[in-house]
């Protein structure tokens, strides 16, 4: 969604300022990080409404090879075998087109790192597809995770091909006020990684054995509200160095997008749990218990959950660019700057 | 209580484990007593919560997990003949001309009285509640647990189908602090100590017994012996009755210890 | 050459560990570690048991319908439905046949074993129903009978409201007739487990300080093992079965007619308001006077089984400690008795506190706030008539009509439609 308004305002500047080329080699970035989001949603169904396993077979669906299987039986039948084996067919759209950015970088991008990048991505696409695979084949709830877990490192990935295949980044030039931003790239690191330690977390949560004891489980949830108010404050903290004045637009807009996602987030989170649990114990004395039973597995309930799930992702995405595009327009920090940097506070007090 | 119509009977037949009835006629007899002692200190016992209720405060109802005599002598311990399976004890006709008078179980100055109460299966256990304050009456009895109210001067009748293993705890769900114990057996061969600890069983038939010594705090009185007779981890001994005699276990000495440690 | 070789054998080894990782045992029952541990038994006993239930009633994979020479029988086939892994499995000729329900739907609060353990159980309040006592709280029969299908069936569809059960109703009725049936598995296998506990630790011989017994359970070649079995299996499911006619009717010429005019429901709610905060019906000596907080007095059938727990091991810690600091008082022979007694006590401690760790911490049962208008076991008011009329099994809420059929109870059934009169009007006025 932020990416969307980065995006729309460039398009004109990118198609001015890249040669035609280039000009492919993104659109194919965008397209690829478009169809990755819904393919994240997706997967997110499939774990919500359990439909990993409506198809027990892999790479086949039912003995049909995969993009032979009978659309109309797909589309006409039962729910979770059509988002399981939707979730299949985008897959399979993701990693052509992951090829096809391939085959673009090889063929027009001069930077050497930008081929090792994409090259990394069909790796890590075919990673993902064969996890995805294993996963249905050995029934493993372990290989679930890892499966969870990579799908948004590879859509965090395709989100940063966008912003590396843009003008801005080939165009960025050092802005005014370097030091803030400066101070803001190992700030964003930090954050990018809590927030996917958040989602492992998150991810371990969704995925539990049904085996696994309920101690277990009560520490994963606690384990995930704390990182919850870290995370929280992390990305605060990071908003507002992103929002610092005179921070160029670009680097703006993603901080804008980091504290409004953080906030949806959260309270995505909070009502996942009012869908599924119901209200906690702890919050009934204030709030009362409401009245009537949750819905398993209802259109909120399943949509709500799949959609705390994909925002964590776009989050982790967000945060990732945010930082890639801070550090591109404060990219070097000379011994003096970061001298400067790492004495200020002090300095200051010193001399107040 | 509830399954009156089950083919139970049938049941039991079916799979072999049927209690034929009597297996033997005998018209020997003979008698079973004994007393209960606690040695040491007794362990101290909480005092009772009794919450709000004015009636109940006013009654003052005390703790009577253990209850001691003027020589420690323990009464409320339940003594009972186990015997074997599918084999059920003849019953003397004095038993069972009384076997349709109910067992009567009270409630009484917020309290279980008596604190035991020993009822035969198919016997009516008759509860009552001479408070002027309403209790709830509650035990689990399996298939046949029961928890409801009993008004102020107001009665119910229950009885039971099915023998139980030990005491079951009876309880008031409107005043917790409120405890008594049910056992439930398939003959009339059982007894609780009185406050002299003495118990006695009358009329059993001659031969040999297994016997079960159970009291609230430690469960079973496991290990507990007298001069005469030797507990067992379980607190069950052999006892052979000789016709028209009074069998006496003696004392049987139960260490204050054994009564700390478990809690039943 | 040396280094590569290593890295070899490390690569080697990773790839073990991973492929370890990746091989995953079929869920298995759990024993009643509460109960087990409880009864004192020696561990071939207890596997024993084990490999009897696995025998009678099968595996979470592959469950059986255990034969029962009673009326009563479970359904092989929704069984099936409900256990195993989620998904389908081929029938063979291109049909596929839907498996695992139970784990999909339930097991994640429920737990595999249904024992009210699944991963989710600590979080919520109350905890999920642990099913293997085979008591049920929200029935439309007589307290200590088993609720009928359709009780389950209603509680699966609707959820309880206030709870974290949630409704179910977008499953089919197979889907769901299913899982009733497991439930009434899960319910019987659990009961009879409880009873070969029992049965076993009062009636067989064996020596608990040596861990030894002289008489195994052998159901499989000793007759009169198979006969128990079979009769506890009998005697567990026969109840089931009469879920039917133990339904509590209310005697038609009290049921309050449908079109009662607005003064006379007035005049019943009115009445009902008066008996509930009357010491005759007691209803506000835990549920509060009308508008104020509830009193919690009692834990439930299922918490109470773990604070007894609690307290009997916190006893068992006490009394170690008085005895080691006694027993160099004492002379040989009782000394080396006295030891021995400790060390078995001390390890009866040690398992007794591993157990108390994996279970979940006994909470007060809450009655339920009745100003909300919020109910667990159904709002209609027949349902509310059989919750004041028998109480609700397994907690401390009494029977304030007639235990069983045919005896007066403490309230007339006039007086307990109007209680639900009056109950159902707090939530009217909620609403409004």
């Amino acid at each position: 969604m932020a990416k969307k308004k980065h995006r729309k305002p460039k398009r004109s500047r990118d198609a001015a300022s890249l040669t035609p080329g280039q000009w492919w080699e993104r659109a194919a970035a965008v397209v690829l990080c478009c169809v990755t989001f819904p393919l994240l949603w997706v997967g997110g169904l499939v774990t919500t409404t359990k439909s990993g396993m409506a198809v027990p077979d892999w790479p086949g669906t039912y003995g049909y090879n995969l993009l032979l299987y009978p659309w109309t039986t797909w589309l006409a039948g039962p729910w979770d075998l059509f988002i399981e084996h939707g979730h299949r067919l985008l897959a399979t759209l993701a990693g052509l087109l992951t090829i096809g950015l391939l085959v673009l970088v090889l063929r027009f991008d001069d930077r050497r790192w930008m081929r090792v990048v994409a090259a990394a991505a069909l790796v890590g696409v075919v990673l993902q597809g064969v996890l995805g695979g294993l996963r249905v084949l050995l029934d493993e709830r372990l290989l679930a995770m890892v499966h969870g877990s990579v799908g948004p490192l590879f859509f965090a990935l395709t989100a940063a091909i966008v912003v590396w295949t843009s003008a801005t980044w080939r165009l960025a030039r050092p802005a005014a006020v370097a030091i803030c931003l400066q101070r803001a790239v190992p700030l964003g690191l930090v954050t990018t990684l809590l927030v996917f330690v958040q989602l492992v977390l998150g991810a371990t949560i969704r995925q539990m054995p049904v085996t696994a004891s309920p101690q277990t489980f009560a520490v994963a949830v606690k384990a995930h509200l704390f990182m919850a108010v870290i995370v929280a404050a992390a990305c605060w903290f990071l908003a507002m160095r992103l929002l610092a004045r005179g921070v160029p637009k670009p680097v703006r807009v993603f901080g804008v997008a980091a504290a409004v996602m953080v906030f949806l987030q959260i309270s995505l989170g909070v009502f996942t749990w009012l869908s599924k649990y119901g209200v906690p114990r702890f919050a009934v004395a204030y709030i009362g218990t409401g009245d009537a039973a949750t819905l398993a597995d209802g259109w909120w309930q399943n949509h709500i959950v799949t959609a705390h799930q994909a925002t964590g992702s776009a989050l982790l995405a967000v945060i990732l660019v945010g930082t890639l595009l801070a550090w591109r327009f404060a990219p070097t920090m000379t011994a003096t700057d970061s001298a400067t940097a790492r004495n200020l506070p002090p300095t200051g007090v010193a001399t107040a | 209580m509830l399954g009156n119509f089950t083919p139970h009977a049938v049941l039991m037949i079916l799979v072999g484990l049927a209690p034929c009835s009597a297996s033997m006629a005998t018209d020997q007899w003979g008698d079973l007593t004994g007393t209960i002692v606690l040695r040491g200190a007794p362990p101290e016992l909480p005092k009772l919560d009794l919450g709000t209720d004015a009636y109940c405060c006013k009654a003052e109802p005390k703790n009577e997990s253990l209850v001691l005599g003027a020589e420690q002598q323990v009464a409320n311990v339940v003594v009972y003949v186990r015997p074997k399976r599918g084999k059920p004890l003849v019953v003397h006709e004095d038993y069972q001309a009384v076997r349709d008078e109910p067992v009567k179980l009270d409630n009484e100055g917020c309290a279980f009285t008596p604190h035991v109460v020993l009822v035969q299966t198919e016997q009516p256990l008759l509860l009552k509640n001479t408070d002027a304050v309403n209790h709830s009456i509650k035990s689990e009895l399996g298939d046949e647990s029961f928890n409801f109210m009993l008004t102020a001067k107001g009665t119910q009748e229950l009885s039971f189908e099915t023998p139980q293993r030990v005491p079951r705890p009876v309880a008031c769900s409107i005043h917790p602090f409120m405890q008594g114990w049910l056992l439930v057996r398939d003959d009339p061969y059982m007894a609780a100590t009185d406050a002299e600890g003495k118990f006695l069983i009358a009329n059993l038939p001659a031969g040999e017994h297994e016997l079960q010594f159970w009291h609230e705090l430690p469960g079973y009185l496991k290990n507990c012996q007298s001069d005469q007779v030797q507990l067992d981890r379980r607190g069950r001994v052999k006892v052979t009755i000789e016709p028209d005699t009074v069998t006496d276990l003696g004392t049987i000495v139960v260490d204050a210890e054994l009564m700390a440690s478990e809690g039943s | 050459m040396r280094t590569d070789a290593n890295a070899g054998y490390v690569v080697l080894s990773m790839l073990v560990l991973i492929a370890s990782g990746c091989t995953q045992a079929p869920p298995e029952f759990e024993p009643s570690l509460l109960v087990v541990t409880e009864a004192d038994m020696v561990d071939e006993h207890r596997e024993q048991i084990q490999s009897a239930l696995v025998d009678w009633f099968g595996t979470p994979d592959e469950p059986k319908a255990p034969k029962s020479p009673t009326t009563f029988q479970l359904d092989q086939e929704l069984l099936a439905m409900a256990a195993g892994p989620a998904g389908y499995v081929d029938r063979g000729d291109g049909e596929y046949l839907q498996r695992g329900l139970y784990r999909q739907h339930c097991a994640s609060c429920h737990g595999i074993t249904g024992n009210g353990m699944g991963p989710a159980a600590a979080m919520l309040a109350p905890y999920p129903r642990d099913f293997r006592p085979g008591v049920f709280k929200f029935k439309s029969t007589y307290r200590a009978a088993k609720p009928t299908d359709d009780d389950v069936r209603r509680v699966i569809k609707h959820g309880v409201p206030g709870t974290a059960m949630p409704s179910f109703s977008l499953l089919d009725d197979k889907q769901i007739d299913a899982l009733v049936e497991y439930i009434k598995y899960l319910a019987i296998r659990g009961q009879v487990e409880r009873e070969l506990v029992a049965h076993l630790a009062d009636e067989f011989d064996f020596d608990p300080l040596a861990n030894t017994t002289d008489q195994p359970f052998d159901p499989d070649n000793d007759k009169e093992d198979r006969e128990l079995v079979d009769y506890l299996v009998a005697k567990v499911s026969r109840p089931w079965g009469y879920g039917n006619v133990q339904v509590v009717q209310p005697d038609p010429e009290f049921v309050p007619s449908e079109n009662r005019s607005a003064a006379e429901v007035v005049k019943s709610v009115a009445a009902g308001r008066e008996l509930f905060v009357s010491t005759r019906a007691k209803c506000t000596d835990c549920h509060g006077l009308p508008g104020s907080a509830v009193i919690a007095k009692d834990y439930d059938d299922w918490d109470e089984a773990v604070v007894n727990f609690l307290r009997k091991t916190d006893a068992l810690v006490a009394s170690i400690e008085r005895r080691e600091q006694q027993i160099a008082g004492l002379n040989e022979a009782q000394r080396e008795r006295g030891q021995q007694q400790l060390a078995h006590d001390k390890r009866r401690l040690q398992k007794r506190k591993q157990v108390a760790w994996r279970l979940l911490e006994p909470r007060p049962d809450p009655p339920r706030n009745l100003s909300n208008g919020v109910f667990h076991g159904g709002d209609e008011l027949i349902d509310l008539f059989r919750r004041v009329h028998q109480g609700v099994a397994g907690t401390p809420m009494p029977a304030h009509g007639s235990p069983r059929s045919n005896v007066p109870g403490s309230l007339s059934e006039g007086e307990i439609w109007q209680l639900v009169d009056y109950l159902r009007s707090q939530r009217q006025a909620r609403s409004l």
